[in-house]
């Protein structure tokens, strides 16, 4: 994820961690704060101790990315760990994609 | 021989099983039954015998002329025979060798024509636009609905972010917990 961030970052990717807590501790942002040091990962994350993203995803999974488009839709979902390289090859793709703005 | 072996056993496999009145109903069914993948086993094996014998056959005869005539004599001869050979085919490769770099020296030019055309070609592929093989993911990788809008207002490394303000990004959206 990082290493995406810093090779993609500049070709017009964007990723957003959402962190939804399982655990109380997890509630507290000060310790996801500690993790991001911890763990040297400088891009957006954002707060989700209410589950409101979560739930508007409906989303059932630790961890889970969706990969989305220029124009905004869902193009894959990948849950769990793994198949790193397929996923970058999706990254790859969906910055090639043509992309007109309406 | 081999033919009438194979027979006999086939045969006596069959009869075998048909000849043992003293057995039970059941014990004679799993018997057969077990013999019967033991012949299969037995003919198998046979037949694998048999086509490595015919194979062996087919190799030995063109191996065997060098066999027979492996006097000292006649070996030192063919050995003399081969080296000379050996020693003509790797003048002839050098002096293939020194004419193709010739014709390379004389086509430099063409070579450097070459150089510049092929570079043209990689600048076109450079241009934007996905590959065919990234053409091909992506007609897999089908809309699947239009990705719900972030709702959070605590945000960490960054100011508050919607996707909607994105558009044109390729956006990864990750559900995690440091936990």
């Amino acid at each position: 994820m990082r290493e995406w961030h810093e090779k993609y970052k500049d070709d017009g990717f964007v990723i957003i961690g959402v962190h939804t807590p399982e655990f109380r501790h997890e509630r507290d942002v000060k310790n996801v704060e500690n993790s991001l040091l911890r763990l040297n990962i400088d891009f957006a994350v954002a707060i989700d101790n209410d589950w409101k993203t979560w739930r508007s995803y409906n989303n059932r999974y630790w961890p889970a990315m969706y990969f989305i488009d220029k124009t905004g839709q869902i193009r894959y979902l990948k849950i769990g760990e793994g198949q790193y390289a397929y996923s970058e090859s999706v990254i790859q793709a969906l910055l090639a994609e043509q992309y007109t703005a309406n | 021989m081999i033919v009438k072996t194979l027979t006999k056993a086939w045969t006596d496999n069959g009869v075998g099983r048909r000849d043992r009145p003293d057995l039970g109903h059941s014990c004679a069914v799993r018997l057969s039954c077990v013999r019967h993948q033991g012949g299969r086993r037995y003919r198998i094996a046979l037949l694998a015998l048999i086509c490595g014998l015919l194979l062996a056959g087919c190799v030995m005869p063109s191996a065997m002329p060098t066999q027979s005539s492996s006097g000292n004599q006649v070996s030192q001869s063919d050995q003399d025979a081969k080296v000379e050979a050996i020693q003509t085919r790797v003048a002839e490769e050098r002096a293939e060798q020194a004419s193709n770099k010739e014709d390379a020296m004389a086509e430099s030019g063409d070579g450097v024509q070459g150089q510049t055309a092929t570079v043209e070609e990689s600048g076109a592929a450079l241009s934007p636009g996905p590959t065919a093989a990234q053409l091909e993911l992506l007609a897999k990788l089908r809309p699947q609905g239009e990705a719900p809008e972030l709702l959070n207002e605590v945000w960490l490394n960054s100011e508050p972010l919607k996707l909607a303000d994105l558009r044109g990004n390729v956006v990864l959206v990750e559900f995690w917990t440091y936990g």
